[in-house]
């Protein structure tokens, strides 16, 4: 159970240090697709991007499985 | 071998960037083999700029991805001012995805990216967006209105003319028929799926409009048996797109009528995925009895 548990959280940390290659512009447009007012709707609502970026971590870990 | 000639235009290879996927374009260039990539199409651009629906407007749902973000875009002068410019050389080919609520207006948008000459090669015409409330999805349901719009939009331009149809009909191949006579060069298919989703304890929508469009693997059995009915009926090279998420998945759109494929949603789980894809589909067509992939489209068994 532990060791499942630590697998996702590693592919987690993985898709995560994978997007500091995301250039600056392609991480606004991210933003601005994401939200509203983009980076400015992210910084002021710091809990809803955690929780967004949590969900999105775990669709990444989804689609890959669909894709194997 | 993977190059695709369309009315003089080549495509270095026959995988897209599906509009809406990647930016504007230029944000991806660092991060992507764009020589690998056939083509880029940008955001749906509006003749006024839109900041988009309301904050939720994505979802993840299984084996796909809900939006509705709701065209939001830095409106057509904006973009022929500061987007436009650094398309230019961007490395591969450029096509432009307009969105209007009415004839009017895509013919607006249209006339004010002619006058500002760019470099790209043509415009993919969004007459299929399900999550505006005002046209958008009118257009791509109504055979008629499809027609009449390319049509106009034919008269203004000698550049590729691509009409990107809905999904969200009865009969998307008489929609097509409609677009092929108007004057389209081809036909983008298909769009995404109206869908929603809702938390069964709360009874709350996940997305604000309530309804938003559904893309990723999930659609891609119905997108395929869309492709291949309009495939059926029309003359004009097709574009296919609905969940395309390996290289085998771009050769089964292929073989059931596209002469190019899209990839879309896989961009938002790493936009550097596209150009795997290049290698994947030349090493294929190098261990099969085929020489080029354009000798594979439409090649199914009858």
């Amino acid at each position: 159970m532990n060791k499942a548990i630590n697998k996702k959280l590693k592919s987690k940390f993985y898709i995560l240090l994978a997007m500091r290659k995301w250039p600056i512009e392609y991480i606004d447009w991210r933003l601005t697709t994401a939200y509203p007012k983009g980076w400015k709707f992210a910084l002021l609502h710091p809990i809803i991007l955690i929780k967004d970026l949590w969900r999105y971590l775990e669709w990444c870990q989804k689609i890959d499985e669909d894709i194997k | 071998m993977l190059s695709i000639k369309i009315k003089d235009i080549t495509f270095n290879s026959p995988i897209i960037a599906a509009s809406g996927t990647f930016g504007y374009g230029y944000e991806v260039k660092d991060m992507v083999d764009l020589n690998k990539i056939g083509c880029v199409i940008t955001k749906s651009i509006t003749l006024e700029s839109r900041e988009g629906n309301p904050q939720p407007r994505l979802h993840m749902s299984s084996s796909g991805m809900l939006n509705a973000i709701g065209l939001a875009n830095v409106g057509v002068n904006k973009f022929c001012r500061d987007k436009l410019p650094k398309l230019d050389n961007l490395g591969t080919n450029v096509i432009i995805s307009i969105a209007g609520s009415c004839i009017e207006e895509y013919i607006n948008i249209l006339k004010i990216i002619e006058s500002s000459n760019g470099k790209h090669i043509g415009y993919e015409i969004n007459i299929s967006c399900p999550n505006v409330k005002k046209g958008g999805m009118e257009f791509g349901i109504n055979s008629e209105i499809t027609n009449k719009l390319t049509k106009a939009l034919r008269l203004l331009t000698d550049r590729l003319l691509i009409v990107k149809l809905s999904p969200n009909v009865t009969s998307i191949e008489d929609i097509a028929l409609a677009a092929e006579s108007g004057g389209a060069d081809m036909i983008s298919a298909v769009n995404t799926f109206l869908g929603t989703a809702i938390d069964y304890k709360t009874g709350k929508f996940s997305l604000s409009s309530k309804f938003g469009g559904l893309s990723g693997p999930a659609i891609k059995p119905i997108a395929l048996a869309k492709v291949n009915k309009i495939y059926k009926k029309v003359n004009i090279p097709i574009i296919g797109m609905g969940g395309v998420s390996s290289f085998q998945d771009v050769i089964e759109f292929i073989r059931l009528g596209s002469t190019l494929v899209q990839m879309g949603t896989l961009n938002y789980r790493d936009p550097s995925m596209i150009c795997n894809f290049y290698d994947e589909i030349k090493l294929f067509i190098e261990e099969s009895e085929f020489s080029s992939i354009n000798e594979l489209v439409g090649k199914f068994d009858e």
